[in-house]
């Protein structure tokens, strides 16, 4: 139990929410938004973690969305989640499989049962699995609270009648993301989107897992504009945090890189994807370039050791172990993207 | 809008009944069934949310009750290893002898019968990846997986 006295407000829209936390704190207290408790709650028996008030947003419909129908989204449609699910409605949801596949690497499957989306992209371990998706494909999230509020759709009738971008900056997921979501006090995240036309582009033909109880856990999947391959590798049990987990994606001939573990917490690795799509020199042996598949990896790692960010090192894992996962687990995708989406098929770069 | 500040009483829906409980806001929810409530099959391990010993139901999903607030379901069915007499998970587990201590049984039954719940014919990888949520310290997991194949028969 939190050894401590604490008070408990359950909030059930989104106004509810901002006004309960604007309160605490003009009361001088220190409040909290609470989700599924897995992190608050022990990190707080341990006198980790001092609140005065948690606000439980469980039940902010809002914040309880998911995508229904289907398994493929259209063009233009938004996949939207709410940031209360449990990652466990998010796995078997199935609307989106590389989300699904990054949400089911986190802990164990009762605790997936408790984590919430936003708890676990939020929260204060560095790995944040499941915003890699959100950074890999360009994701939009909803917030509420911290001096403004958002919309994420619909888009400003105004903006996109002049054509405009109908989603502001600000929107962005990987521009709110360095490392963590930078937030604003009092901030909530309500949900996050994909845009449905991608999801199904890159997954629509379906999505393989692969997993043979050792080495990592491989999924991959294909569609008309793409596809995606992605590796989660842990020390040894699975249930255990990533040494690396990594995603890659090649859409309309682009490819996409983002990974955690590697570096701790989750990175967009541009570096590593301009030398991915560095077209200058290209050839007939490669499905990108003139180099060797061996020496495009070679490049990308490079670039990957160019990032601003150190390797992890602790003791699941060195720093040169990491990088070295990493590179395997990158050249593995590069080779099983080669496959799926083959030069000049299905998700090959358009001139 | 609701709101817990400091000690309250609280109705708690627990193996089919309502338990008039008095609960103080931070507490969690194994701390409530064992010492406000009496229900002590529901044991206390890690206290982190690791092994799985804590397991209850909470409305039929498997929830570890040492990060779970006790004001956090009062509006939902709970259940513990008491109120599964009826299980076909705990007559296997007995049959197939699926426990060696049996401190971490009545969170494997927990999770086993929302499990089968849930996928009357769950696979193996199925099975692994739910179960794989709780620890036997004892190492008893082929007798547990024997049960588990029992389970499945006698649903």
């Amino acid at each position: 139990m939190i050894p401590y006295e604490v008070a408990y407000t359950r909030v059930e829209t989104p106004e509810e929410a901002v006004a309960v936390w604007n309160d605490a704190v003009g009361a001088g207290e220190k409040p909290v938004f609470f989700g599924g408790g897995t992190e608050i709650v022990t990190l707080a028996r341990e006198n980790k973690l001092k609140v005065d008030r948690v606000i439980d947003y469980k039940r902010i419909p809002e914040a309880r969305q998911i995508p229904s129908g289907g398994t493929t989204g259209a063009a233009g449609d938004r996949l939207v989640w709410g940031s209360a699910l449990r990652l466990s409605e998010v796995t078997d949801g199935g609307r989106c499989g590389l989300l699904s596949r990054c949400c089911a690497g986190i802990a164990d499957r009762t605790v997936r049962n408790s984590i919430t989306l936003g708890g676990n992209i939020c929260g204060m371990l560095p790995y944040r699995e499941a915003v890699l998706p959100f950074l890999l494909l360009d994701g939009q999230m909803e917030t509420v609270g911290g001096d403004a509020v958002y919309a994420t759709v619909p888009a400003d009738a105004a903006a996109e009648a002049a054509g405009a971008s109908a989603v502001s900056e600000q929107e962005l997921v990987t521009v709110r993301f360095n490392k963590k979501l930078k937030l604003r006090d009092g901030e909530l995240i309500l949900s996050l989107s994909l845009d449905g036309g991608v999801v199904s582009g890159l997954e629509g033909h379906g999505m393989t897992v692969s997993d043979r109880g050792w080495g990592p856990v491989e999924a991959w999947a294909s569609g008309d504009r793409g596809g995606w391959y992605y590796s989660r590798r842990t020390q040894d049990p699975r249930v255990a945090y990533p040494l690396v987990t990594l995603v890659l994606a090649r859409l309309d001939g682009e490819y996409r890189l983002a990974l955690t573990g590697t570096f701790g917490h989750p990175v967009r690795a541009s570096l590593a994807e301009a030398v991915l799509n560095d077209t200058d020199a290209s050839a007939s042996d490669s499905d990108v370039s003139g180099l060797s598949g061996e020496e495009l990896v070679r490049r990308a790692a490079a670039a990957l050791d160019a990032q601003m960010y150190k390797y992890k090192d602790d003791f699941r894992g060195s720093r040169e172990y990491r990088r070295d996962v990493t590179v395997q687990s990158l050249a593995a995708g590069i080779e099983r993207l080669a496959q799926l989406v083959p030069a000049g098929g299905a998700g090959a770069k358009k001139e | 809008m609701k709101t817990y500040e400091k000690m309250t009483e609280l109705i708690l829906r627990i193996n089919g009944e309502d338990r008039k409980v008095w609960v103080n806001p931070a507490d969690t929810l194994l701390h409530t069934l064992r010492r406000n409530v009496g229900l002590t099959g529901t044991k206390l391990g890690c206290e982190n949310g690791d092994c799985g010993a804590c397991t209850v139901q909470v409305d039929g999903v498997p929830t570890k009750s040492c990060y779970t607030l006790a004001v956090d379901v009062d509006d939902r069915e709970i259940t513990t290893v008491e109120g599964l007499t009826d299980s076909p998970v705990r007559h296997a587990f007995a049959e197939e002898q699926g426990f060696q201590c049996g401190y971490c049984t009545p969170g494997f039954i927990n999770n086993a019968d929302a499990l089968l719940h849930r996928y009357p014919d769950a696979d193996r990888a199925t099975t692994v990846d739910w179960l794989q949520s709780n620890i036997c310290r004892c190492t008893g997991y082929e007798s547990i997986e024997r049960a588990m194949q029992r389970a499945k028969e006698h649903r």
